[in-house]
């Protein structure tokens, strides 16, 4: 599709482009439209060749001598969501009312969507749980009290209209998992889902940001920082409080050791570790 | 005590054996429905709350083996499961979860098993908890310990089978590993972490963001 066939922005198109979706910067569709809103992002856009065009605010330089299509408008993310409102609208889809499975144990404080929830059998759903619109839950979970699965994404720039826009996203939790307390599972605004493999185990008050995806079988502990769009392979172990960046993919197998960032791609059965808070050296009598 | 990452991959080549490891499997699988037993046997106690306290209605306590002194003050949406002691004086926040089940997995190439925890968590006499910080239950019927007068920030995680000697204050953010033995007036910054199995002695202090991997045995600043 063309942008100026869709849409009637109240910004102008410098670029024309032909773009299939709407997505986040990290994503990984193939030729879409992403919202920017700083410079070190737009130079992370500009090396990626999935991304078909760019939306831009008014504070930023255009960048000159390149085939991407370029929109300029006020508020990036506002006019993204505007542009998937009308791709949604011609696909159609219908949300439909929740099917809970009757062997689930529903503790009565927890609040579940009444729309476009699916929980399989024998899941149990502990105190002041919240699950939101979008959530698939399937058979053999169980969810700790205080956690949310499926909450809203930080707005980029926070806006009063961005409440006319629901997020389209969706989160998956496979089955077999277990989820201890106050953890937060993110949906994310565009079409993309959080995925959470198989027989996995998360600690205590884990954050998984939107689009994220933690592959089967691996272990996540508590206080740990999970980015948006960052992948997790299978059979990992992600220590005490680490942060993983947004957009970097860890092979399977991998360990990552406590209180450190992984800021790049690893790749299978590497260990991690940076531990950037003590220097050994100084502390070398000390500390035994 | 501390493992080395050398030692962690001997004990790994050794459970990788599929007669070790599927025989530890099966110990654990017949522990695991021994542990339900025990659990059972709890639900004889009920619990008993002294009326001089202060509960939020909108918090959930369990029917069993809770016990509360007089002039506590729990907030709104708190948890407390069962088998918690609370010694009078006691402060606990809102959305605090306290005696949940702790984080000890065994895993066999892509077998994943929990281990049921069937201790409890003692918090003793004027001591202070602050908002949406999680207490792990005890392992092997043992007891996650926090001392008399000790202060615990916002966000925290304290895993398993913890000792928290008296008069120490732990700030913010703060995640500290299971089976660690603080002692008495211990001061942890914000964002620290605290590795497993580690042994810091009293009167030490543990500045803002450091990782703590390693035994601190004397008077360090």
């Amino acid at each position: 599709m063309i942008v100026s066939e869709i849409v009637e922005l109240e910004g102008e198109i410098i670029h024309d482009s032909i773009f299939l979706s709407v997505g986040h910067l990290h994503s990984r569709n193939k030729k879409r439209l992403v919202p920017i809103n700083s410079c070190h992002d737009l130079k992370l856009a500009m090396t990626s060749d999935t991304i078909a065009g760019l939306i831009i605010p008014e504070e930023i330089p255009v960048p000159k001598n390149t085939k991407k299509g370029i929109i300029i408008a006020s508020n990036p993310m506002m006019a993204a969501l505007k542009i998937q409102k009308k791709l949604i609208q011609n696909s159609c889809i219908n949300k439909q009312p929740t099917k809970i499975h009757p062997s689930v144990y529903v503790h009565p404080s927890a609040i579940i969507s009444d729309k476009d929830v699916v929980i399989e059998k024998n899941v149990k759903i502990n105190e002041h749980v919240i699950i939101s619109e979008g959530s698939v839950i399937e058979r053999n979970t169980i969810i700790g009290p205080n956690t949310i699965v499926g909450s809203i994404s930080k707005p980029v720039n926070p806006d009063p209209a961005l409440s006319n826009y629901n997020p389209s996203g969706s989160v998956l939790v496979k089955q077999g998992v277990v989820i201890h307390a106050h953890c937060c599972i993110e949906k994310s605004w565009f079409q993309d889902t959080t995925i959470i493999g198989q027989r996995c185990h998360i600690d205590n008050l884990v954050t998984i940001n939107q689009g994220a995806v933690v592959g089967d079988f691996s272990l996540i502990t508590a206080n740990s920082q999970i980015g948006d769009y960052a992948i997790i392979g299978m059979d990992c172990w992600v220590g005490l409080r680490s942060i993983i960046h947004p957009g970097v993919s860890i092979g399977d197998s991998c360990y990552v050791t406590l209180g450190s960032r992984v800021t790049k791609d690893i790749a299978h059965g590497m260990v991690v570790k940076d531990n950037w808070a003590i220097k050994r050296e100084r502390f070398k009598g000390v500390i035994t | 005590m501390q493992l080395s990452t050398n030692y962690i991959k001997k004990i790994q080549k050794y459970i990788e054996n599929p007669i070790i490891g599927l025989s530890l499997y099966v110990f654990i699988f017949i522990y695991n429905l021994y542990g339900l037993i025990i659990l059972e046997n709890k639900k004889n106690k009920p619990t008993k709350i002294h009326p001089t306290a202060r509960v939020h209605p909108s918090a959930c306590i369990s029917l069993y083996g809770v016990q509360i002194g007089k002039n506590v003050i729990i907030g709104k949406k708190a948890v407390i499961k069962f088998d918690t002691h609370i010694q009078p004086g006691v402060i606990i926040n809102d959305n605090c979860v306290i005696g949940d089940t702790g984080y000890q997995i065994y895993r066999y190439k892509t077998k994943r098993l929990q281990v049921i925890h069937t201790g409890g968590v003692i918090i003793s006499e004027n001591a202070v908890i602050g908002s949406n910080t999680c207490i792990d239950r005890g392992l092997f019927g043992k007891f996650t310990y926090i001392g008399s007068r000790s202060k615990i920030g916002e966000h925290a995680h304290i895993g398993h089978n913890i000792h928290i000697g008296s008069d120490s204050t732990i700030e913010d953010n703060v995640t500290i590993g299971g089976n660690t033995f603080t002692g008495e007036r211990v001061y942890i910054g914000n964002n620290s972490v605290i590795s497993n199995r580690l042994k810091i002695s009293s009167n030490s202090v543990v500045k803002q963001g450091t990782i703590v991997t390693r035994d601190i045995l004397e008077n360090v600043a």
